[in-house]
């Protein structure tokens, strides 16, 4: 399972690292109980500051979507109810609106974006 | 004739057996792989492509030039000891084996510093963990340790035995510690030092180049923990040779004679085994497609 990191693109390197994890574990590719790889060496492989790569863990562990286990590491926690954060309505809100904007950007009609999206809505329900 | 103090055929003798064994080893590290990266690639289930056969090869070149010079100066210290202290009595206590052992080590770890620099990062990574057990076998692991306790003990027990034999002097706190020492620091350069070739940075290109890259960092792992644990099956061997000096009957005398010769076989076969090209052994990591949103 690959991580790319675009550094021309406005998203923060951070963000752009927890979008893709998100993603896998949506995608049922990162399991419950998957070891997510050291800080540093992912740091290294990616070429990001240490501290970027912590940052990225802290915000998947405040969403309840891994826990830390001291020098055991980063585990994946499973996804269910009771970890879907409270106000996960206002985060859709603001995913829709990144998205919104993106489509905008790149001059795609409503309807074309919204194809799009279902798509990959589509794809994410079929991997799981 | 005395050449700058030393007897003339003397100083032949003592350069043509430091020189030449140096040579032997230098050309043996030096020539061109051949089939060995077939054979090497074949055993760690590597498919050489147009894309993973350059990067095998410069690699597997770089760590053994790397490795045999440092063999050869590791080989070379003793005599260079005797040369700059221009005298060979007065020398520190050394064994010429680890001596060499740890020149290798030397060695293998520049090659991984080297290797480090020139590893450009790509933007990309696997998001899998890469862990010693993965690459390096667990049960090495478990030798090095027992060979680490098994140094610990004969070397408590060595200074407990009291001598036995006429003119045997008492026995040395100083001694006791410095093998303890040894073995200690010897076990956690062996979980350290693999270590390092395994987390240095390795940037995701395609899929095939990263399980070559994975292999070349589980053989230099291999020839980390392979040459620190003949080291320390060395220190092993010199303790039951310690204890057979003390020993009051022949027997009992040739028994840990025999028996310390046998674990520096050991120490020799092990080293020789674990970084062998032809040694079997595959990488342990998870799926490598990509998944990105």
């Amino acid at each position: 399972m690959i991580l790319r990191i675009d550094p021309d693109s406005p998203v923060p390197p951070y963000e752009q690292l927890r979008e893709q994890v998100v993603t896998m574990m949506a995608a049922g590719r990162l399991r419950e109980g998957t070891r997510l790889p050291p800080i540093r060496q992912l740091a290294a492989d990616l070429n990001l500051a240490p501290g970027t790569v912590a940052r990225t863990y802290r915000e998947l562990e405040g969403n309840g979507l891994v826990v830390s286990r001291g020098r055991h590491g980063t585990f994946v926690r499973a996804i269910d109810a009771a970890t879907v954060p409270a106000d996960a309505d206002a985060g859709l809100a603001d995913a829709a609106r990144t998205f919104a904007v993106r489509a905008h950007q790149l001059g795609a009609d409503p309807g074309t974006a919204l194809d799009h999206a279902r798509k990959a809505l589509g794809e994410l329900a079929s991997a799981r | 004739m005395v050449i700058d103090g030393f007897d003339g055929a003397a100083l032949l003798a003592a350069s043509l057996s430091a020189l030449v064994p140096a040579g032997v080893f230098l050309w043996w590290g030096f020539r061109p792989l051949g089939r060995r990266v077939d054979a090497w690639a074949a055993a760690r289930g590597v498919p050489l492509t147009e894309q993973t056969r350059p990067f095998v090869t410069a690699h597997l070149q770089r760590a053994r030039r790397w490795r045999t010079v440092g063999f050869t100066l590791g080989w070379l210290t003793p005599y260079l000891l005797v040369w700059v202290t221009r005298s060979a009595y007065d020398q520190p206590a050394m064994n010429p084996l680890a001596v060499t052992a740890g020149g290798y080590l030397v060695g293998a770890l520049g090659a991984e510093l080297w290797a480090t620099r020139r590893n450009r990062p790509s933007g990309a990574a696997v998001i899998a963990s890469r862990d010693l057990d993965c690459y390096v076998p667990a049960r090495a692991m478990i030798w090095v340790r027992g060979a680490a306790a098994a140094a610990a003990v004969l070397a408590v027990f060595n200074y407990a035995v009291p001598g036995k034999v006429a003119g045997n002097t008492a026995p040395e706190p100083l001694l006791l510690a410095r093998t303890v020492l040894v073995a200690l620091v010897l076990v956690v350069a062996a979980e350290v030092l693999p270590r390092l070739a395994i987390r240095r940075r390795q940037p995701f290109v395609s899929a095939e180049l990263l399980r070559a890259d994975d292999a070349v960092r589980s053989w230099s792992a291999h020839a980390m923990t392979g040459v620190l644990l003949a080291l320390l099956l060395l220190t092993v061997a010199g303790q039951l040779f310690s204890l057979g000096r003390v020993m009051e009957s022949t027997v009992s005398r040739w028994a840990f004679y025999l028996l310390g010769l046998a674990i520096v076989a050991v120490a020799i076969g092990a080293f020789q085994h674990l970084s062998d090209y032809c040694w079997r052994w595959q990488v342990r990591r998870g799926e490598l497609e990509e998944v990105g949103p």
